[in-house]
């Protein structure tokens, strides 16, 4: 089956689905595709609140102010420029948010109401009346339906992305499809192709704060086409959660605020408690969770009390849970993605990354109640950049039914050999021991001895790869054969990310090595690796950091360090 | 250790037939109905030792926030991500949810859900996407009820229980008709107020409901359906007097 569309959007979560509805109000058609159903992609369950200011109850709060925030917390890694228009727009996006009919905090007069954020002058954070993540996936897929209904967005639910077609001019021109329900593989042709969901919630399995099937399956693919993934070893890990069995839960940082204390069980059975955060202003999570991470490894437990906690605290449902909750660090997002330039695209030309899936302004996205603001803002840029490709593209590649029927052809070739690997091996055994060695080797704060036991792990399961058995052999639904084509491209993915940690001598935002403590601004660059060839080359790219230049203040660190 | 028995009612495909299929796994401290069939995904082998295909079930945030994952645990339609075995009495029935089409084990087809409430117009017009500098609003319109119904995941657990809602009945069930209250009340509600409020007074609205009750207790988010029903009843009435008079 092969079918034409002007935009092809990959992922179906916030960003997608704003992406596809301004593509529909301009008047071009879309397919939107999704592993799950229209509505159900909430990736970020524990993402709330976006940043913004000019609000009723504190006019001060200013723009600039913000970005210089912003800035600063990512470590000076984010490209000014394009940040500080972002910031410039936050506003802006929870004014649309608003009129799209999500309900949002407001005081008894009907004014915004804010929450103070961590490592932010203010009260600057907007949150919803109940989870901003939800409501605003709801309100969008019935907009996604209001266009569909006119014909302007096609729908394609419990679709994977396989492949993209990419020609030897690294020119993207579609993708090959596989539609679960029944197993059968399309082509789609595209002019352009819009990357907008993809994170490594998977490869932390149950450390992981992020949805289940948050995988990184997409980004990896296009990776191997010849797409650079950027700054790959930044990943953001929330100080206080609480492991689960099949996932973590993101505790809200508020209490440290407002006087909640840590206290740490040693294994001889002495408890103390965790000094030098009460009184730290600004509180950097990723600095507490340093700390944590510190204590945890010499055998300690550590545990939130809440006893301490100001009247302020008394709103927030969790206090419910008791004055003695585990809690550890957990990893809540990847700071990394695809390589885009000022126009969102990455280096293969027709397919655009945003949202999650690009690295555009991820370094921004570690002060909390920026993810929701990058992923609409990102989409709703992006479109316009997309926009203007798809009307400026030239003619078809005249040998692109050959180069489709290629594609298609291997990756069926590929499903099968999947098909047929037999072996005493189990898939999801696998995926939950690259989980544990990820989260003890790449954690909050790594080593150059520990990042290699994640290379010789890769290398481990790699093999053991080719002796996993297909415990499904159904025509339908087989989501079995999937997990392995995901867990061969999340192994390598897990390989960059390890080898970019390993080149980046320093600790900077939400990195750090106990090896390299301090800041050195000779890796104030982007890293960019290209997987195209047979090993990933590493390159590094300036940073714009024209408008605020680069401090020293990180005291808390410098503590922990000593 | 404790061993748990799983009964689970599978289906290969769409067109086959179900058939009870038994598990038994060792219990571990915090133990949801997802861990369980992950468990069993790890070794897909049955109560003989059997090798079976691993379950197939829905599942995405895994914190009871997306909806995904309902299904009819012991009998009720439940969450499995929020549902811990311990509380379960043994064995632990699983089976797909009776209302909507199964497309295999425990999957089901949902989209009927949301054809319901496309009768409602779900959604607000907004009249444009960009990204102006807007002044932002004053909304002095705070109401609890309003938002208690913005909590809804869209799981279709109301929609389960109710006896109502079936297909000899052309009612569209607690969850379309209570959302109409939440889109009403919204900042540009009354665009689409009037015919929201026909598809109310038709034989798909209220007049469906018969006050069971079914549906809040069902609810895994508390949202009082009852009380939304009940408000949307006399507005209903309200708005038919005034077309008759």
């Amino acid at each position: 089956m092969d079918t034409t569309i002007p935009v092809l959007i990959i992922g179906a979560d916030i960003t997608g689905m704003t992406a596809a509805i301004r593509l529909a109000s301009m008047g071009i058609q879309t397919c939107l595709v999704t592993s799950h159903t229209l509505g159900r992609d909430v990736i970020l369950p524990s993402f709330d609140g976006i940043n913004g200011s000019g609000f009723h109850h504190d006019k001060d709060l200013d723009d600039e102010q913000f970005f210089s925030e912003t800035t600063q917390y990512s470590g000076y890694l984010v490209n000014q420029k394009d940040t500080q228009e972002m910031c410039h727009k936050a506003t802006a996006v929870i004014n649309l948010c608003a009129r799209l009919g999500v309900d949002l905090k407001r005081t008894r007069e009907g004014h915004l109401c804010g929450d103070s954020v961590p490592g932010s002058r203010g009260s600057r954070m907007i949150t919803g009346t109940v989870s901003l993540s939800r409501q605003l996936t709801t309100v969008l897929a019935q907009q996604v339906r209001f266009y569909a209904k006119k014909g302007l967005i096609q729908i394609q639910e419990r679709t994977e992305f396989l492949q993209a077609i990419v020609d030897d001019n690294k020119e993207c021109h579609g993708a090959i499809l596989q539609d679960m329900k029944t197993m059968q593989l399309t082509s789609i042709r595209t002019q352009a192709v819009i990357m907008a969901s993809a994170g490594i919630g998977s490869l932390f399995g149950r450390y992981s704060l992020t949805a289940h099937h948050d995988n990184v399956h997409a980004i990896m693919q296009l990776a191997r086409l010849g797409a650079a993934i950027a700054n790959p070893e930044f990943i953001d890990f929330s100080p206080l959660g609480c492991v689960g069995l099949d996932k973590s839960y993101l505790l809200s940082i508020q209490p440290l605020f407002h006087g909640a204390r840590l206290w740490l069980h040693r294994e001889s059975g002495k408890i103390d408690l965790l000094e030098g955060l009460i009184n730290e202003r600004p509180i950097y999570p990723h600095h507490v969770a340093q700390i944590m991470w510190r204590k945890q490894k010499q055998d300690t437990n550590i545990s939130l009390d809440l006893t301490a906690c100001t009247e302020e605290l008394n709103e927030h449902a969790f206090l419910k849970l008791g004055n003695n909750i585990p809690v550890q660090p957990l990893m809540s997002d990847w700071l990394g993605g695809l390589w885009v330039d000022h126009d969102f695209m990455t280096n293969l030309r027709g397919l655009f990354a945003v949202g999650r899936a690009s690295y555009q302004f991820k370094g921004a996205a570690v002060l909390p109640g920026n993810m929701l603001t990058l992923c609409m803002y990102g989409a709703l840029d992006a479109v316009d950049h997309v926009a203007d490709y798809v009307k400026n593209r030239k003619g078809q590649n005249s040998h692109l039914q050959t180069l489709i029927a290629d594609v298609l052809q291997s990756q069926e070739k590929q499903n099968l050999e999947y098909g047929d690997l037999t072996g005493p091996e189990n898939i999801y055994q696998l995926q939950t021991e690259l989980a544990d060695v990820m989260y003890a080797c790449v954690g909050p704060v790594r080593k150059n001895v520990e990042i290699k036991n994640v290379l010789e792990k890769v290398m481990d399961l790699k093999q053991r790869l080719q002796r996993v058995s297909l415990t499904d052999n159904s025509r339908m639904l087989n989501y079995a054969i999937f997990d392995i084509r995901c867990f061969d491209n999340m192994l390598d993915l897990a390989g960059i990310i390890a080898a970019g940690s390993m080149m980046r001598n320093e600790s900077r935002g939400v990195h750090h090595k106990s090896d390299y403590p301090v800041r050195d601004d000779t890796f104030l660059r982007t890293t960019k690796i290209f997987c195209d060839g047979e090993s990933p080359k590493i390159y590094y790219e300036d940073v714009d950091t024209s408008l605020i230049s680069p401090r020293y203040e990180d005291s808390v660190r410098e503590r922990s360090a000593s | 250790m404790k061993t748990r028995e799983i009964k689970i009612k599978r289906k290969n495909h769409a067109r086959g037939s179900s058939y009870w299929e038994f598990f038994s796994i060792t219990e571990e401290a915090g133990m949801t109905v997802v861990s369980v069939l992950k468990k069993i995904a790890k070794r897909p082998k049955n109560r003989d030792g059997q090798a079976v295909a691993p379950v197939v079930w829905d599942c995405n945030c895994l914190e009871e926030v997306c909806g995904a994952c309902s299904m009819l645990i012991n009998g009720r339609a439940r969450q499995a991500c929020s549902t811990f075995i311990r509380n379960l009495p043994d064995p632990i029935v699983l089976e797909p949810l009776s209302k909507f089409e199964v497309l295999r084990d425990l999957k089901v087809n949902r989209e009927a859900l949301f054809k319901d409430l496309d009768n409602v117009h779900p959604f607000q017009h907004v009249d444009s996407f960009d990204l102006k500098a807007y002044s932002l609003e004053r909304d002095t319109n705070q109401n609890t009820l309003r938002t208690k119904l913005g909590e809804c995941i869209y799981c279709g657990a109301c929609l389960e229980a109710c006896p109502q809602y079936n297909t000899a009945s052309n009612y569209l069930g607690a969850l379309a008709v209570a959302q109409t209250y939440r889109l009403n009340q919204a900042q540009n509600g009354h665009i689409d107020k009037a015919n929201r409020m026909e598809t109310l007074l038709s034989d798909q609205g209220v007049i469906g409901c018969q006050n069971i009750g079914n549906c809040e207790l069902a609810c895994p988010k508390k949202i009082p359906l009852k009380n939304a029903l009940g408000t949307l009843k006399r507005d209903s009435i309200k708005t038919f007097l005034s077309k008759i008079l």
